[in-house]
């Protein structure tokens, strides 16, 4: 747990001082000087709240992100975004405006805050579905037309964000159910 | 013109295309919740895209390069998350969505849209 709290300040500090490197653009001693000090205070300041992001939440919190998985994940994700945009376009622009709007109501087990929050982002950005509600493990989904919910319903779109952390995930999601009214909610 | 220019305008048409997209969806589209299926994916797609123009413009490496990278991740994490937050306030405030169906044709649905 230690080892991991100082390897994620380190990072931490790395990150702020890569960034100042980038946004200032001058690299005299008296620019770099000052953004190495920034990043320093930074980090410190932070270090309350990565200490208790480290300790309070127990281990689970703090799953390493498998970054092999990453670097596949992320294409995929890119593909996924120019998948959605063209549906939705194509949705825009047709005359009808052939839409079916339904809402999702399905429970995960993904194991942390982090996790959540990619599996929210992903919803969003793949074709036909938004993120609408988060409620601990309960996600509220809108998708757009009756095609789209498909790949959340059948799990291999969760089970891509799972993929991040373990190697072989059992069910992701279940307890699905599709609303065509908001009562109950 | 170098292929580096014209790979760049290229991108920023599309990029251009897809955020007017966006918006004729904001005005086509029926109800918050669709609306926010417009503006979250096409605008997403068409900022990237532009975005990727203007590194392809600037020359691949070089330092605004490198600051436009930036621009380009914050741009892909925090456009669903903004979309997320007006969907997820908008739920809360109460807004319902629409649950019309366009997608079987019928006369009736005709109807209610030349109105």
């Amino acid at each position: 747990m230690k080892k991991a709290f100082i390897k994620g300040t380190i990072l931490q500090f790395l990150v702020l001082l890569g960034l100042w490197l980038i946004l200032s653009g001058k690299y005299d001693y008296f620019h770099v000087s000052i953004g190495f000090i920034s990043a320093l205070l930074v980090t410190l300041v932070h270090l309350r709240l990565n200490h208790h992001l480290y300790y309070r939440h127990g281990i689970a919190q703090v799953k390493p992100l498998r970054l092999t998985r990453l670097i596949l994940y992320v294409p995929w994700l890119l593909w996924q975004i120019v998948l959605a945009s063209l549906h939705v376009a194509y949705v825009i622009l047709h005359p009808r405006v052939p839409i079916k709007p339904s809402l999702i109501r399905f429970r995960t087990k993904l194991p942390n805050v982090t996790a959540k929050v990619i599996l929210g982002n992903s919803i969003t950005l793949t074709p036909g579905t938004l993120t609408v509600k988060i409620d601990d493990d309960v996600f509220i989904v809108h998708s757009l037309t009756e095609a789209s919910f498909t790949s959340i319903v059948d799990g291999s779109m969760p089970r891509q964000v799972a993929k991040l952390y373990q190697r072989r995930p059992s069910t992701v999601i279940d307890d699905i159910k599709i609303l065509r009214t908001t009562k109950g909610l | 013109m170098s292929i580096l220019q014209i790979l760049a305008i290229f991108l920023i048409f599309a990029g251009a295309f897809f955020i007017s997209v966006g918006s004729i969806g904001l005005i086509r589209l029926p109800d918050f919740y669709s609306r926010c299926h417009a503006t979250g994916k096409a605008d997403t797609l068409g900022l990237l895209l532009v975005i990727s123009g203007f590194i392809f413009y600037e020359g691949i490496i070089s330092l605004h390069s490198a600051k436009l990278l930036i621009i380009l991740i914050f741009v892909g994490l925090t456009s669903p998350t903004a979309t997320h937050a007006l969907a997820r306030a908008a739920f809360s405030f109460g807004i319902k969505p629409r649950f019309v169906d366009r997608e079987t044709k019928s006369k009736k649905e005709k109807k209610g849209r030349t109105k």
